[in-house]
This record gives structure tokens, sequence and C-alpha cells, in this order.
């Protein structure tokens, strides 16, 4: 658990309540969506999507999704508060 | 400035333009006779797959189109194994070298050439898939005039174009129109929200999970203009929640070997398929009572295809699904189709996902099995006594069990014959009472 970095503990969350066909054991900062943790497109889309949802964090709308797009740390840096104070996480 | 052809995320296409991008290419030697031979293309660039394959398809050469997420050494393995001429790899078509494989093949059939596809098949095998592009004229023809209330709507094809579904019914049938379709390849949801924004008449072609995600972002008093659907039905309350959030909604059924073969634009209980496209003949059961296997026959070349799905027409002549011949539960001789049971237990307070599938039984030939996931901790045997008011006696699971997750394909399907295999791998049939 990372208690350090709210958005990072918020993915790992996501991940493991949504996403049963996830690697979480191989979770960290540096660990690869697709390659490492065996995260495919619409996993990401759902991740996303729960994150917005439950956690009140976003990727702006001009955000490119890409395969520059490749780590947790690159999620992480496109995460942006979706200003609703009554987020939990 | 030309009309676009096409749109790629916010950035136009013209004709011009996808002369440009394509510019040079005559000129090489692997295009000289283009006609009959077989391109393997894995660009990362849409609109340089889109403008080459606009380009190929009237000279008659032959494509195998990529995933463009494939890594190279699987995307050449696709090309050999398909007999492919050439492959085309790389990010835009400018810094491609197309790369001389073995076969150079030149088959009758070829003749006009052909689309390549993979079907993922229901036995893991993938089996190649080439179809002629006369062939897929003419269900570009049949499905433009069929489907018309599609007319003065904008597909907006928001899944891979790579693949027939994406490929033929959003970017080509919307070309056919004289429409320029707009495809999104930035899978980001916000983005895909505010281009279905800027093309308020839009068609969204995207796949039902997309879908369904899309609708849990969209602002609660906002709503969609109107949506297509594909593959495996959704189940009932899937279905109505769709139908709330957009104007129309509109299902097509289709396989890889006949492309679409029914559509209906207003699916008002799952499992309706519509009427069929004009230049097929589709055979099936003559009531939900007595389906059959649905059997497609081109009707310009007589091909037969077996669906391997279980349907039936209605008395306005409308296809119906019911069930993959495979999933089909044999109880004592009698059908049990698995939507059927699943939509009736995701009616009950709090389940979210419900999956029926068989295992062998020594008296009945088969059983019904229910998997599901709940947002709390349910009674099975209270539910299994709730179940029986609303089910077939023969249509009540033998074992009901609640689960943390249901797992899935990689392609986001229930695989219903997996869920049957790994129980009866699990030993648990003693659970079975």
């Amino acid at each position: 658990m990372n208690r350090t970095n709210p958005t990072r503990s918020a993915i790992e969350t996501v991940i493991r309540n949504h996403l049963p066909d996830a690697r979480l054991s191989v979770f960290s900062a540096k660990a690869r969506l697709n390659a490492d943790l065996a995260i495919d497109s619409i996993m990401l889309l759902q991740l996303i999507v729960h994150l917005e949802l439950e956690h009140g964090l976003h990727v702006p709308e001009e955000a490119l999704l890409t395969h520059q797009l490749e780590t947790v740390e690159d999620l992480e840096a496109l995460l942006v508060a979706t200003g609703n104070p009554e987020v939990s996480l | 400035m030309t009309a676009p052809l096409f749109y790629v995320d916010n950035t136009p296409y013209s004709q011009a333009d996808c002369d440009h991008i394509v510019r040079g290419l005559a000129e090489r030697p692997e295009f000289q006779s283009p006609a009959g031979c077989r391109f393997a293309v894995c660009l990362q660039d849409t609109a340089h797959w889109l403008a080459l394959c606009l380009w190929l398809k009237p000279l008659g050469a032959s494509v195998l189109p990529i995933h463009p997420g494939t890594p190279y050494p699987a995307a050449r393995a696709l090309a050999e194994d398909t007999g492919c001429s050439y492959l085309l790899f790389g990010e835009q078509l400018q810094e491609v070298t197309p790369e001389t494989l073995g076969g150079v093949t030149r088959t009758a059939s070829a003749e006009g050439g052909e689309l390549i596809q993979l079907s993922s098949g229901t036995t893991g095998k993938a089996k190649t898939i080439a179809r002629p592009w006369r062939d897929i004229d003419r269900e570009l023809a049949a499905y433009v005039a069929h489907f018309t209330e599609a007319r003065a709507l904008t597909p907006v094809v928001a899944c891979p174009v790579t693949h027939s579904y994406g490929l033929i019914c959003g970017v080509l049938a919307a070309r056919e129109r004289g429409i320029a379709p707009h495809v999104v390849t930035n899978l980001n949801p916000r983005f895909i929200i505010a281009r279905l924004r800027a093309v308020p008449e839009h068609l969204l072609y995207a796949s039902p999970t997309l879908i369904s995600l899309l609708m849990r972002m969209l602002p609660e008093q906002e709503m969609l203009h109107a949506v297509m659907l594909s593959g495996a039905p959704l189940p009932a309350p899937v279905l109505t929640q769709l139908r709330d959030r957009c104007l129309r909604l509109c299902q097509q059924y289709g396989c890889s070997e006949a492309g679409c073969v029914a559509v209906s634009a207003d699916v008002t209980e799952p499992g309706l398929l519509g009427y069929p496209l004009p230049h097929l003949s589709v055979q099936a059961g003559a009531s939900a009572g007595q389906p059959d296997e649905i059997l497609i026959t081109v009707k310009a070349t007589g091909q037969r295809i077996h669906s391997k799905d279980l349907g039936y027409f209605d008395h306005r002549g409308q296809l119906h699904f019911l069930a993959r011949t495979d999933d089909t539960i044999n109880v004592a001789g009698i059908n049990v189709y698995p939507g059927a049971v699943e939509d009736v237990f995701l009616g009950y307070p709090g389940i979210r996902e419900a999956v029926a599938f068989k295992q062998p039984d020594a008296f009945a030939g088969e059983r019904v099995c229910l998997r599901f996931v709940a947002d709390s901790d349910i009674d099975t045997d209270q539910l299994r006594q709730w179940s029986r008011d609303r089910l077939s006696p023969h249509q009540v699971p033998s074992l009901i069990e609640q689960v943390e997750s249901i797992s899935r394909l990689p392609n986001g399907k229930v695989s219903r014959r997996l869920l049957s295999e790994s129980l009866a791998d699990m030993g648990q049939r003693e659970v079975l009472a």
C-alpha cells in the first residue's frame, strides 16, 4: 500500500475492486499497465471511469491515451482532481 | 478546401490529404501489380491505414489489417500465417519499407482483391477468413439500402477500424452514403463524449462495454443520439438502461464470413436482431418455441454459412437470437437459454452480474449452473426460492454461487464454455446437491 500518494492508492483500489483479471501483485509506480499489470484498452477505460466516479480523479478531455501512457506513474501524471468536494478515497 | 472523406479524432482528411499520404507508393516495386497480392498492414496512425485501404481496394489488392497495438513479431507471424506477400509495419506510411514475405499466391477467388480477417472463433484458434471486396460491396449496398434510419446520421466509430465491424459498417458504409465518418482512436472517455457532442446527430459504433462505460460518465440530463450494438445481445436490465440514455438504440448481427446479416433500428427486447439484409437469404426457427440454427446464404454466390447461433423469426419477419448453440443447456431434452435465466437473476436487488452455464449431469444430461456478483452477501437458498417463482422448473439452477468477480476473455466477453470447464476441473461436482 502506498499511503503517501493518494492518486496511486486510488488506482490500486480501483484495480483491486473492479479489474479482477489484472495482475495486481506486481503493482508499483513503474509497473507497465499493459505488459506488467495485464490491463488492456477496455480495462484502462474501466479504470478511468471508476477513478472519476468513485475517487473524483479525471483525465482531461484533451489528454491522449496513446502508447506513451505506459506506466502507473504516467497515468498518475494525467489525472487531475474533478473538484468534487464529496469525493472519498 | 475539399470535403473531408473521414475524420480521425479531431482531424479531417480530404481526398488530397489521402493522396498525399499514399504518394510515391504507386512507383514502388511492391505496388506494380497489386491485384492478387496480399498486403498485411499494421500502422499506428489510423488515418494512414484508412488512406491506404481506400487506395488499395479499387486496385484489387488483398489486405490483412492488423490492430495497431500488435507488436512486430506477432504482426509478422500473422502476415506469414495468412500467406501475405508484404508486411507494412510502422507508425506512418512514408517511413515504412514494405517487407517481402514468402507468400505470393494468386488464387482465383482473390480476383478483385479480398479483405482478410482473423476470426477468434469459439475454439480459441484463430481462423483466416478472406472475403472478396466485391462481396463486401454487395454487403455495403444492402446495408445502406436497408438501414434507412442511418441516412441522416454521422457514424462515430470508437472501435477498431482494422476489424470488419468498424471498417465496413462504420467507415465504408458512411462513405457509401457520402458522409464523412468520425473515427475515434483516443479512448479517453471524456474525449469520446466531447466528440459525440460535437456531432449531435451521431450514430455511435463501439463495443457494448465501451458504450456502458460512456453512459456512466455522461451527465444525467444528457442523452446520446443513436447507438449501435453488436455481438451477443445485452442482458435485459442493461438494455433498458441504455434505451433510457439514447434516442435510438440499434442492434446488428453478423459474423466474419458474411459480414452484417441483420439490423434492428429499434431494439425493444434482448435478442431482437431485426430484418435480414436483402442480399442474404436467412433461415432460422419458426417461433420462440421452435428455434433452429441461423443459416445464412449469400444470394449472389450461393455461399452457405452456419452461424452456430440459435434463433427464430417472429410473425413480422424479424430475426431473434436465443443463444450460441454451444451454450444452450439441454436439461432432460428441454433447451434452456442462458440469457433467459440470467435476465431473471439480474432482476434481483443487488445482483450486478449473472452468468448461467452448463454442467453434465448423470440423470438430466445437463443442468443449469449460475454464478453471480452482487453488492452484498446474498442468501443463495432464499435466492433459489425467489427464482422458482419466476423460472420454469428446468431453468432453475442446481448450483447457485456468489463470486467476487466473473473473469472474462481478452475481448471482454464471458465464456460460458470456460466456466463450465473450470467448474468441472475444480472437482466441485459434489456441491451439486
